[in-house]
């Protein structure tokens, strides 16, 4: 289902939301494949300049790193673990990048169901 | 603490049996004779499991080009199997602690639940061993034991996160020091009571140490790596807590490429949200988590 795990990619920060770049359109089998997946609002990105900064990226790069290291403990000799150490570092400081740049306060304003999808 | 062994395990047969419609479907799955048609006369007459059917089998899972709206219709796309698991999906979340100061831990185990079906579901899929709806079902059921502590000590369960917390130690240890039993013994009896098939018995009973003469051994390992990429990924218990250790033989039983495991995890939260779409704790339906006049418990606040 390459639908789904591309939208995956993009839902993961909440339970039924999705964000997109300002001027992505969705076509039926989009929707379709978004709401299969739970998602009933969209939010478009009001401004695409506004990336992380790499200070920030570093910052929640390291923290995140951190915690996960720890909680995953020893990872050498495991090929499997240490893949899967990296797969979660990888997730979790996207989610927490998105939580940091896309706070929920300006995603709420921005919303729209669908039906209405927003173009802030 | 260390004297609630003996009153957890007492507690296990105070515990609700599943309901008499999950038996009598249960019974009909091993019958050779029994029919389709018997299956679905059975199930219409229960409106909540009516309406848990349909919404399974409209799910995006079937991907239908028509709605389906009759049972009789469901359980012949769906198969016996995966109605019997259905029912006793539903059963057991009819068995969740329904007092609101008792969501967030309700809540919590329930997605946790869920989170380890869809990740079994999504790395058993390439061994070509168990069945992808039965692997669900064995990591939704897998730690069953805890619904003896969240129904009769949700204080005990809080407690036991909080010191494997404070220890940096496994909840399993955790268990173990603090109580002196685990899940994984308690849920051992309750499968046993509840008369649940073999492989969710051995699931349920070992899917922390896989030994050389258990049964089902290569659902027990899926549900092993399932348990483990859930806490890794923290769907369900929000915590900094240790992960689980698996077994060496695990990975090896499955087969897998490491590069592959990304996009694995990819495809697990996919599963979690459509899963857990389907299998919300709380409803306005009545599908969900029911009240049964369960004792008042203490008001405990999940740590995140």
């Amino acid at each position: 289902m390459p639908c789904g795990l591309t939208v995956a990619r993009a839902v993961r920060n909440a339970a039924n939301t999705v964000l997109l770049e300002r001027g992505v359109v969705l076509d039926a089998r989009m929707i379709a494949c978004l709401r299969s997946l739970g998602v009933s609002h969209v939010y478009v990105h009001p401004d695409r300049s506004a990336a992380p900064p790499d200070a920030l990226e570093q910052a929640v790069r390291g923290e995140v790193t951190r915690r996960e290291e720890h909680r995953f403990g020893d990872v050498s000799g495991d090929p499997h673990r240490a893949a899967l150490l990296a797969a979660t570092i990888e997730i979790k400081v996207g989610e927490r990048l998105a939580a940091e740049v896309f706070p929920p306060a300006d995603r709420e304003l921005a919303a729209a169901p669908f039906g209405g999808v927003n173009d802030a | 603490m260390r004297d609630r062994v003996h009153e957890l395990t007492r507690r296990i047969h105070d515990l609700p049996t599943l309901p008499a419609v999950y038996q009598q479907v249960e019974a009909l799955t091993r019958d050779p004779s029994a029919s389709s048609a018997q299956l679905a006369l059975l199930i219409s007459r229960d409106p909540v499991l009516t309406a848990r059917l349909l919404r399974v089998v409209n799910s995006a899972r079937y991907a239908l080009t028509e709605r389906v709206t009759t049972v009789s219709r469901a359980v012949s796309i769906l198969g016996h199997h995966t109605v019997r698991d259905t029912v006793l999906a539903t059963s057991v979340l009819s068995l969740l602690p329904t007092e609101p100061r008792l969501q967030d831990l309700a809540g919590a185990f329930w997605r946790h639940a869920i989170a380890v079906g869809s990740a079994a579901q999504v790395l058993g899929a390439p061994s070509g061993g168990p069945a992808a709806p039965e692997l669900f079902t064995a990591g939704l059921l897998h730690d069953i034991g805890k619904l003896i502590w969240l129904r009769f000590f949700p204080d005990d369960l809080l407690a036991i996160h909080e010191a494997a917390a404070a220890a940096d130690i496994t909840l399993l240890d955790a268990e173990l020091a603090m109580v002196n039993t685990t899940h994984v013994r308690l849920g051992r009896i309750l499968a046993r009571r509840w008369r649940l098939p073999e492989v969710y018995q051995d699931v349920i009973g070992f899917h922390h140490e896989v030994g050389v003469g258990t049964g089902n051994a290569s659902a027990c390992f899926v549900v092993q790596l399932a348990d483990l990429v859930a806490h890794a990924l923290e769907l369900g218990w929000p915590s900094p807590l240790l992960l689980p250790t698996v077994q060496p033989e695990a990975w090896a039983s499955l087969r897998l490429d490491p590069e592959v495991l990304p996009d694995m995890l990819e495809a697990v939260q996919a599963e979690f949200q459509e899963n857990i779409e389907l299998f919300p704790l709380f409803t306005n339906d009545g599908a969900g988590a029911a009240s049964d006049g369960q004792e008042a418990t203490p008001a405990p606040a999940l740590a995140g």
